[in-house]
């Protein structure tokens, strides 16, 4: 007999089956590596003063993709005592990330001054990218310290 | 909470790794429960009370403070 699933439960599932979503863990390594590089590749391309608009683009895509590969990537051996590490990481970078965003302007704009009259030239560029990238690069910090804190 | 894990699985004989390998979790979870730095799952303590042949109430004891 088949019986009807609620919206609810069927939501709980989907939901469910998504935050247990991870890559294998043969990524982690590569996903490291395309990351660095991505970061090598936009610093070269900013000294030498080449702002392609599309190079950029593929560059900084490439690279959130990178650190994305490396934050959803399995460890050796998963358990719940990693999953419960994973959501204490998760807490601590959106503590983080609450005073990254909110805090980031003032101090950038602070720091400035005290360089340069112009503002708005030194002043940090809060884009996507930024974010991402510190959003997975707090997390990533936060698990591995939690780890070892476990070890 | 405090724990006999360590104990108990000295009685049985058996290193971190090997009890980490029946109930299928890491060597550093085992000895992060046996530190009480992790309280384990309803389901991994039933695991580790078959594993070591004791019963729950053996292996995990409420302290005052966690009645509190």
């Amino acid at each position: 007999m088949r019986t009807k699933k609620s919206v609810l439960e069927c939501e709980s599932e989907t939901v469910d089956k998504w935050s247990r979503f991870k890559l294998p863990n043969k990524l982690k390594p590569i996903g490291w590596i395309i990351a660095i590089t991505s970061f090598i590749a936009f610093l070269f391309t900013r000294n030498a003063g080449l702002d392609n608009f599309l190079w950029l683009f593929l560059i900084k895509n490439i690279g959130v993709l990178g650190l994305a590969m490396v934050t959803l990537s399995k460890e050796k051996i998963e358990d719940e005592m990693l999953n419960s590490l994973r959501g204490k990481a998760m807490l601590f970078t959106l503590f983080c990330i609450i005073f990254f965003i909110i805090l980031t302007p003032f101090i950038t704009v602070l720091l400035s001054g005290l360089i340069t009259d112009d503002f708005r030239s030194t002043a940090f560029e809060l884009s996507q990218y930024n974010t991402l990238s510190c959003v997975m690069l707090m997390y990533i910090l936060g698990f591995e310290t939690m780890k070892r804190l476990y070890k | 909470m405090t724990n006999t894990v360590r104990i108990q699985r000295a009685i049985k004989e058996l290193t971190q790794e090997d009890l980490a390998r029946a109930i299928g979790v890491s060597r550093q979870t085992i000895n992060s429960i046996e530190k009480s730095r992790y309280i384990p799952s309803t389901l991994l303590a039933l695991k580790l009370s078959e594993t070591l042949e004791v019963t729950v109430h053996d292996l995990f004891q409420l302290e005052k403070s966690d009645l509190k």
